[in-house]
């Protein structure tokens, strides 16, 4: 797992989570929003129904529901797991950049809008938006609405302007897989409100 | 102001550049994929919905999210929260086509009826106040198609001649009972074989419809199993058991067309249907008490009774954790029947614990109602009879909603489940504890709340004779209040007081608290009050690291300020003892749920000693 860490600390780093994370450093934050909330929101806002629902926890290797059980959600009526720590961040780090890393292979090197290794495609929007930002043009107002519509199609209005501000400058110009990673990693999507 | 009119200031007017007025275009799109969310039970809003809806006023934006169908589901899946089966997932994709997009309600949904009923209210304009009822009801899912095997006449064949191996035309003797109850229980027995194929036939979807598995199937199974186990019970009622089971089996399997998925499809909340003629069916009325809702999540036995069941009302409907404080004692007996629970350390939870567990009395083994029976068998699988069921009995001196020792007439008392369900209905810590849920599950779980905010906004399910309206009410100013609007709220603060605009000079997690409790008295450093002020909280010296403490005006006799953890840890004192002349408030009761409040957070203080 160490070859992980690396570019997890660079795309903490280089992302709006780093920057978002060290804004609550000292002070009381929230808890994650959940597995299923999270499974939900990506599910809606990137994928078609398919004959196998989409699940975020098969990047993680997960198939009996263990480790998603450890990104928070409800058991037996009780909010169970919600507290980050490094464990779950890893967690969560593995499944997004996962997740990611597919988008990436499907969409800028296959030009398919099938999630690379699974049976789940993209919607065209998703699939639009992203397709966009496998090369990004060199004009800084085109680039800046190819870099808008990759996050408003991921995370939507669920973060603050300054998180996308944040998110464009540390990772407009790194690779599609890093951009996705970091704006599915920003606290404000994966945290409760 | 009108609050409409704060919102948009608070998004727009502000604006005085153009980054500004981009960034309050954002934050204004974010408040609504918020609330969006929120208002379609965590389903995200479209980009193009949320474009429609920034054209809108925040009213009219809730307005828009109220009256679209996932605001049922947020109504539902908030009910669940409340009473403490919320499931992982509210739905699952349809397993008959995943592909279609289709869902299907999780079956643990069918176990909360009254989540369901309250749900249905709010959109329908009902009562919302049936979530906190028992709902006779029962709600089903579609039936399957019944046509494999006639598993339905291999039943009536069982059941036949389980009835004939009672011989019901002779006297009743100990060995016809015997020889019935082998035929009925054993394993493998024609009956149990036939009732299990039943339960796995289409016509119960092989086990989807599980709610009514349980109760057509297994309930009557358990309880010829019960009348069996129990020697006093006579070989009629076993007979009446069966009959009524066939009974049931029959009416199901009539109304199988109108039931089944031709003629039935859930495809919102409001299209769920209750199973007709089921409420006078002892095995097929619903309860709120459900089977594997209620009875089999909350477990009595031999040895700790039915506390558990007690401390899930208490959580759940009072918002009181039994948080284990010291009470002062009352002059009669104590609410309790054992020697641990007599214990005065023991009574700080069990003064009110004992008195809720004596509504589930009578309920032993999955619910099972054994008031009038010469045993009581408890999950465990212990049976109580003779001295050990009277001594049982008697275990039980007062049942009710305990709110004070001293002051009897400050509590509900009752003696059944309809009982408490008339308290829960009346009290109003319920009222303030749906409350507090709302807060939690629309601003987060672990977000500081005003308590005066809260108590403001509950006053709306007193004072609106329209449940449904005032829910929605209570959530519109959640969701318009500054907490939910701010993007980054700490968790520690408060961003909503009543009245409006004012800021508590105390810590936000207790004002309320103290100002209701102890303000009248500690409202100076005078020393017949033991130079505490409990109205101010100011900045008290520095720790011997020179670090700033707040704290509250207490003086010694001297004049002097007492160190911030020595008055911290004397208010832990007098509200951790149970001695009348210490306690605090002094001679009166302090709302439990209050008290633990503010223990809690003293303890927090006693640790930081004062340092913000």
């Amino acid at each position: 797992m160490r070859f992980l860490l690396a570019p997890m600390i660079l795309a903490l780093a280089a992302s709006g989570t780093l920057d978002a994370a060290s804004r609550s450093n000292g002070d009381a934050t929230g808890e994650f929003r959940g597995y299923e909330a999270i499974n939900a929101a990506i599910s809606a806002r990137w994928t078609l129904p398919s004959a196998t629902p989409f699940r975020l926890s098969s990047f993680l290797g997960d198939t009996s529901n263990g480790l998603s059980s450890l990104l928070g959600g409800f058991s037996s009526g009780e909010f169970r797991n919600g507290e980050p720590n490094a464990l779950n961040m890893l967690l969560w780090y593995i499944a997004m950049g996962g997740l990611a890393a597919a988008v990436e292979t499907g969409v800028c090197t296959d030009h398919s809008p099938t999630i690379h290794g699974t049976s789940w495609t993209l919607t065209a929007p998703a699939y639009a938006a992203i397709s966009a930002a496998c090369q990004l043009p060199d004009d800084a107002a085109a680039r800046e609405n190819a870099l808008l519509g990759v996050w408003l199609a991921t995370v939507s209005y669920d973060a603050p302007r300054a998180e996308f501000d944040a998110w464009r400058a540390g990772l407009g110009s790194g690779t599609v897989a890093a951009l996705l990673t970091g704006a599915l990693l920003d606290p404000y999507f994966i945290l409760e409100p | 102001m009108t609050r409409t009119l704060r919102l948009l200031a608070a998004f727009c007017l502000t604006a005085t550049s153009v980054q500004a007025r981009a960034d309050d275009t954002w934050t204004y799109r974010a408040w609504i994929a918020k609330a969006g969310r929120l208002l379609r039970a965590g389903e995200p809003l479209p980009a193009a919905q949320i474009e429609e809806l920034a054209q809108k006023s925040p009213d009219e934006v809730v307005d828009t999210l109220m009256a679209s169908p996932g605001f049922a589901d947020t109504v539902l899946d908030f009910n669940l929260y409340f009473l403490g089966a919320k499931p992982a997932k509210l739905f699952t994709p349809d397993y008959r086509d995943p592909a279609s997009g289709k869902r299907l309600y999780a079956m643990e949904v069918f176990e909360v009826p009254q989540a369901i009923a309250a749900a249905q209210a709010v959109v329908n304009g009902g009562d919302f106040f049936q979530v906190l009822d028992d709902i006779p009801q029962r709600y089903v899912t579609p039936f399957g198609k019944a046509e494999d095997g006639d598993q339905l006449g291999k039943f009536h064949a069982a059941l036949d001649l389980a009835v004939a191996a009672f011989h019901p035309a002779g006297p009743e003797t100990p060995a016809d009972k015997a020889a019935g109850c082998a035929v009925v229980l054993g394993d493998h027995s024609p009956l149990s074989d036939a009732s299990e194929a039943l339960f796995k036939s289409g016509f119960f979807e092989g086990g989807q419809n599980f709610g009514l598995d349980l109760a057509a199937v297994s309930m009557p199974s358990i309880d010829a199993s019960v009348a069996c186990f129990v020697p006093d019970i006579p070989v009629a009622r076993v007979l009446d058991g069966l009959a009524a089971w066939r009974v049931t089996i029959d009416k199901l399997y009539a109304q199988a067309a109108d039931y089944s998925a031709d003629s039935y499809a859930i495809r919102k909340l409001t299209d769920i249907r209750t199973l007709a003629n089921a409420e006078t069916d002892r095995y097929l009325r619903g309860t709120s008490f459900d089977l594997f809702g209620f009875w089999n999540t909350y477990q009595n036995s031999s040895t700790n009774y039915n506390r558990k069941r007690a401390a899930h009302i208490l959580r759940t409907y009072f918002c009181d954790d039994l948080t284990p404080l010291n009470v002062v004692p009352g002059d009669t007996s104590p609410h309790t029947g054992d020697a641990h629970a007599s214990d005065p350390s023991c009574q700080s939870c069990h003064y009110k614990l004992d008195p809720m567990a004596g509504f589930f009395k009578e309920r032993g083994i999955i619910g099972y109602d054994f008031s009038g029976l010469d045993a009581h068998v408890f999950d465990d699988q212990a049976i109580f009879t003779g001295e050990k069921l009277a001594a049982y009995r008697e275990a039980w001196p007062v049942t009710g909603y305990v709110r004070s020792t001293r002051d009897p007439a400050q509590n509900d008392y009752g003696r059944s489940l309809p009982d408490l369900l008339a308290i829960i209905r009346r009290a109003p810590e319920v009222k303030q504890c749906l409350t507090r849920r709302l807060a939690e599950y629309t601003l987060g779980r672990t977000q500081t709340i005003d308590g005066a905010w809260i108590d403001h906004l509950s006053q709306q399910f007193t004072v609106n004779h329209d449940s449904s309206g005032a829910f929605k009410g209570v959530l519109r100013e959640m969701l318009l209040s500054k907490t939910f609007v701010k993007a980054d709220a700490q968790t520690d603060q408060c961003y909503d007081n009543y009245p409006e605009g004012t800021v508590p000079e105390l810590p936000c997690a207790v004002s309320f608290v103290i100002r209701n409790n102890c303000a009248s008295c500690h409202r100076g450093t005078d020393q017949r009050h033991g130079g505490l002020d409990l109205t101010h909280w100011q900045p008290v010296g520095t720790d011997a690291d020179g670090t700033p403490l707040k704290g509250f005006p207490h003086l010694d006799a001297r004049g002097a300020q007492v160190p911030p953890a020595e008055t911290f840890t004397r208010i832990q004192t007098r509200l951790n003892t149970a001695d009348p002349v210490l306690a605090m408030p002094l001679m009166r009761d302090m709302p439990a749920t209050e008290k633990a409040r503010l223990f809690r957070w003293v303890n927090e203080q006693t640790t930081t000693g004062g340092a913000p």
